[in-house]
């Protein structure tokens, strides 16, 4: 009895020695290997993202993980890290000064964060400008559906207050509360923002009960989620927020034409300044320049993928990227905006 | 039916769904998240055999670890440890197995069965359902706080206003303003409840284990009595609760937007409100473990539901499954009745299969599992403690998850130790912000004039017909609640609390204090109550002596004379914390407190495997190679399993980062 159960231990004891030496060796390999080359062989990157499993930028994440791989020299192991908290800022934080800067970390969180830095608002520890970003997976313009049989027959009946409409949102901070509220100060639209509603998905049963008429959020989202009632009939866009009309939606106005000063034109073009930008991925401040080229390429490469793409359509997904520089452009807008202007917003979309 | 292909795809979805439900650290959502590349090149029924087949086992298994541990794997399964775990300590690990096992699987057939037949009826039901009427259900749902009181009335009030006040922790649903977070961060999305449930069941429960000399189940049960037949006899038995906690399963599932820990507990509460023995619950009822069994598996069926009917989820693992419908090319809505009905029906079949599969599989090792709790209990802590620390983590991957559950441990500890009930505490945490947002959703939408749907009309008079029910039926005869000499200063700190909280919301603007301010309040007032108590009976007993903790135990002192074995009676279990040494709490605690900060230190990697050589050969005074194989195979596990295969984010260790 004794023998066996020293043997046992034995084979044990060499199993996890074995293991210890297979492991260090492989990091220790990696760790002095400088060239990008080889930099990512055997190595595992991690995508964080700013939510729990499920949503939007989980699915969009997971989505990249399974392909971008193939498109990066030494094909390593992709995986996806929640780290959901504060609509993104706690992956935000995260990513700007405590995940490691070899390039093994990429983050995916809220572009609205944008919104909380100009804004100033609480606990924000980051400058987004700082960031290395690789791209954004879509182009989401703010829209409003409304039920067809709410009577709005287009955004002017809205105008004026002779109709008026209640959609639902989440809460301040989320683009179906502060996009209505936006658009509604900027145009004079009779459009009530009703906030608290748990998540987008209790928002679209709202719509189905009736206690509400409509809801505003990206146009991604609408074609993915609520691209039936679209076809059907049942409900339709009346109005989308951005500078130039989008191409899917060519015969809906756009808010800005109804703005009623430049200072609504500010607004409008704030709110929408995130949509434009959509799901954006980053490398933390200080990755090695060479790293960080090596991901913005395999990205663009995963974006133009036909096995991804494919993927991506099943899924009623449609990529429209920008790349760093544009979204470093859109950065330095907003956060450049005047201070009276940011105010403003923040006034607004105070409930 | 399914072709054979499906059924084996069916069948490695099941495998899956154990290993990964029986181990901590892996919720629903994340296992199905992690298993979608897999069901990329399936057809549509292949794809939902495999998922759903998967998932009705991890809502299974998730019980399991509740009944034998104490330890509830997801905040679902919590209701399943009031009653499932006294039994485990009883010697009746098998039964209650048995029991939470079978109805489990009634509760997902009946699911299912009404899953086929509802689509077509569904969906004008559920959208006469808004926001006042989810409302009117969260009230149903508090008004069970009475009964889960127990004996002590008062004190079960005061654990709900202080369950009330921690899901007021974030920045409120309508103007995103922080309230009570002390500046962190990880505070602003709220609590969540998965690692408060793991401290205050599972924390409490490992630390007495690390005071007790035996094993978990203090005796052997009757072999007659104990098996795991019996408790499949139970159900059957008790198939009128069985069928009505399916009933309320299935009608909160449906419901997209009322959480699953919420159903498990009003289930609970009407077992309780129903049973011959209600004064029994919480010391190992079966009736309480059949009716949060069979609630948690019917429920599922229920999800599935406004999935199929509207295209919109009721849950995180329903938005996944939702993904695959659209993947493959499914429009959830009226078509799935018609053009799609064959994989509507698969999904039926499946639901069906899988879970009989899945509890004929358990069934197979209940007996292996079992064993485990007559093994001596320090042998365990090591595996125990892994399990409370990476059942924790998973709510955010972050150690302060754990900070949490230790937290919420100490409160745990100390309800035991002085009889404050925990589960209106969870309940209270659970349907707090539910009730918060949905008042003032309701009052957005429609002002005052919500109070006279008549579904809230309705509604109300259930929950009035509920709390008068006790009185009709008669005053409750339990024994007269034991007196704690700790309870006074715990008042004394709770008035605190209700201070500060009053203090604190009296800046913030309207909306954002109701809340607070009406539960700090509440809090106020219960607590001077229960001072105003001591007042009087220091006055009242100026002669004699006092009482407080010289009165002899309900949970200690055996009671001779006629036990009724069938229906269940506790009160003869040790109660170790009353009588632990003091040297046993500066050990354990010690020793818990060691591996949370080793954990904290160095990471899950060294951590595990460390502790467990020093805590076996310190404290369970085991042999070197004994000691050296557990940690051996601890590590292979967590560094194998888990780093490597499963890939599930582990406690990295400041000290390497």
């Amino acid at each position: 009895m004794f023998p066996v159960k020293w043997r046992a231990f034995g084979v044990l004891c060499a199993i996890t020695a074995a293991s210890v030496t297979v492991s260090c060796g492989q990091t220790g390999s990696a760790g002095d290997a400088g060239s990008v080359s080889e930099f990512y062989r055997g190595k595992t990157l991690s995508i964080i993202v700013g939510s729990g499993a499920g949503g939007g930028f989980d699915t969009t994440a997971r989505l990249v993980s399974r392909h971008i791989g193939r498109h990066i020299l030494g094909n390593p192991t992709v995986i996806v890290v929640n780290m959901p908290g504060g609509g993104g800022l706690v992956a935000a934080n995260h990513v700007f000064s405590a995940a490691p800067r070899d390039g093994t970390a990429i983050g995916l969180f809220h572009e609205a964060q944008m919104m909380n830095q100009l804004t100033g608002g609480e606990g924000v520890n980051f400058d987004l400008r700082q960031f290395n970003w690789l791209g954004s997976s879509y182009d989401d313009p703010n829209v409003c559906i409304v039920r067809t049989d709410a009577g709005i027959g287009t955004f002017t009946d809205l105008i004026g207050g002779a109709k008026a409409i209640a959609v639902g949102g989440t809460g301040p901070g989320s683009n179906t509360y502060d996009a209505p509220r936006v658009m509604a100060a900027a145009t004079g639209a009779s459009m009530k923002a009703v906030a608290g509603y748990p998540t987008t998905n209790d928002v679209r049963i709202g719509v189905e009960r009736g206690e509400i008429q409509g809801m505003c959020l990206g146009w991604e989202s609408v074609k993915s989620a609520s691209g039936q009632w679209l076809q059907d009939g049942y409900a339709k866009v009346i109005v989308q927020n951005g500078v130039e009309r989008n191409a899917d939606l060519k015969d809906v106005p756009l808010a800005m034409d109804f703005a009623k000063d430049d200072q609504s034109r500010m607004l409008l073009r704030l709110v929408d300044a995130p949509g434009a930008m959509a799901k954006p991925f980053t490398m933390p401040p200080g990755v090695e320049s060479s790293r960080v080229e090596l991901m913005r390429k395999a990205l663009a490469d995963t974006y133009r993928d036909s096995a991804f793409l494919e993927e991506a359509r099943a899924m009623k997904l449609e990529f429209q990227p920008k790349d760093a520089a544009q979204i470093q452009q859109i950065l330095n807008d907003v956060l450049a905006t005047p201070p009276d202007v940011a105010a403003k917003y923040r006034e607004i979309i105070q409930p | 039916m399914l072709a054979p292909h499906t059924f084996g795809i069916m069948l490695l979805g099941i495998g899956v769904g154990l290993i990964v439900g029986i181990l901590p650290g892996l919720g629903g959502a994340a296992t199905l998240a992690m298993m979608l590349p897999f069901v990329y090149p399936m057809d549509a029924i292949s794809a939902f055999a495999f998922l759903l087949g998967m998932h009705a086992v991890t809502a299974t298994t998730g019980d399991i670890t509740s009944v034998l541990f104490g330890i509830p794997g997801e905040a679902t399964s919590a209701a399943t440890v009031l009653d499932g775990y006294p039994m485990t300590r009883r010697g009746e690990g098998g039964r209650a197995l048995g029991a939470v096992l079978f109805s489990s699987l009634i509760g997902a057939l009946v699911g299912a069965v009404v899953l086929a037949i509802s689509v077509p009826i569904i969906r004008p039901v559920v959208l006469q359902l808004g926001p006042p009427e989810f409302l009117m259900l969260t009230v149903l749902g508090l008004s069970f706080i009475v009964s889960l009181a127990g004996r002590n009335l008062i004190k079960g009030f005061i654990m709900a206003a202080l369950g009330f006040l921690l899901a007021m922790v974030g920045l409120d649903p309508q103007s995103s303003i922080q309230r009570f977070t002390f500046g962190q961060l990880y505070l602003w999305e709220g609590l969540n409840v998965v690692p408060v449930v793991v401290g205050l069941f599972g924390g409490a429960e490992v630390l007495q284990l690390m005071m007790t000399k035996h094993s978990i189940a203090q005796r052997r049960g009757d072999e007659r009595l104990s098996g795991v037949m019996q408790g499949v006899r139970d159900t059957c038995t008790h198939w009128g609760l069985t069928l009505r906690a399916s009933a309320i399963g299935l009608g909160i599932g449906v419901i997209p937007g009322m959480g699953g820990a919420v159903s498990q507990f009003i289930a609970y509460a009407h077992a309780q409100h129903t049973s011959k023995h209600p004064e029994t619950f919480g010391k190992g009822n079966v009736e309480g473990v059949i009716a949060t069994g069979a609630v948690n598996n019917s429920r599922e069926g229920g999800n599935l539901i406004p999935t199929v009917a509207f295209g919109i989820p009721g849950s995180i693992s329903m938005a996944i499954l939702l993904s695959v419908f659209l993947l493959k090319g499914l429009v959830p809505g009226p078509a799935m009745l018609t053009r799609n009905l064959d994989v509507t029906y698969a999904m039926v079949w499946v639901i069906v299969l899988s879970n009989i599969i899945a509890v004929a599989i358990s069934f197979m090792f209940l007996n292996q599992l079992v064993r485990l709790t007559y093994v001596k209990a320090v042998l365990l802590v090591p595996f125990l403690m892994v399990l409370t620390a990476f059942g924790a983590y998973t709510a955010h991957n972050s150690f302060n998850d754990i900070l949490v559950m230790l937290v919420a441990t100490v409160v745990g500890v100390a309800a035991i130790r002085w009889d404050w009930p925990r589960a209106p505490l969870l309940l209270a945490l659970v349907l707090g912000d539910i009730a918060e947002r949905y008042l003032f959703l309701s009052y957005s939408l429609f002002e005052w004039q919500w109070v006279w749907r008549p579904l809230v009309i309705a509604f109300a008079l259930v929950t009035v017909a509920g709390l008068l029910w006790p009185l009709i039926r008669g005053r409750r005869h339990g024994a007269r609640p034991v007196r704690h000499r700790a309870d006074l200063p715990i008042t004394i700190g709770l008035l605190l609390v209700a201070a500060w909280v009053l203090m604190q919301a009296a800046d913030w603007p309207f909306r954002t204090s109701v809340f607070p301010l009406a539960t700090g309040g509440l809090l106020l007032v219960l607590t001077i109550a229960k001072l105003l108590g001591y007042v009087r009976r220091a006055l009242g007993s100026l002669g004699g002596s006092s009482r407080a903790d010289t009165h002899s135990y309900v949970g200690r002192s055996p009671r001779a004379g006629s036990e009724d074995i069938a229906s269940g009676s506790a009160d003869d279990l040790p109660d170790v914390f009353a009588t632990a040494s003091g040297a046993d709490w500066r050990s354990a605690i010690a020793w818990m407190a060691a591996f949370f900060l080793l954990l904290w230190l160095v990471g899950a990697l060294i951590a595990v495997p460390l502790f467990a050589v020093a805590y076996l050969l310190r404290v369970a005074r085991q042999s070197v190679p004994m000691a050296g194989t557990y940690a051996a195979v601890s590590w292979l596990f967590i560094y194998g399993l888990f780093d490597r295969a499963l890939r599930i984010p582990l406690p990295a260790g400041v000290l390497f980062s």
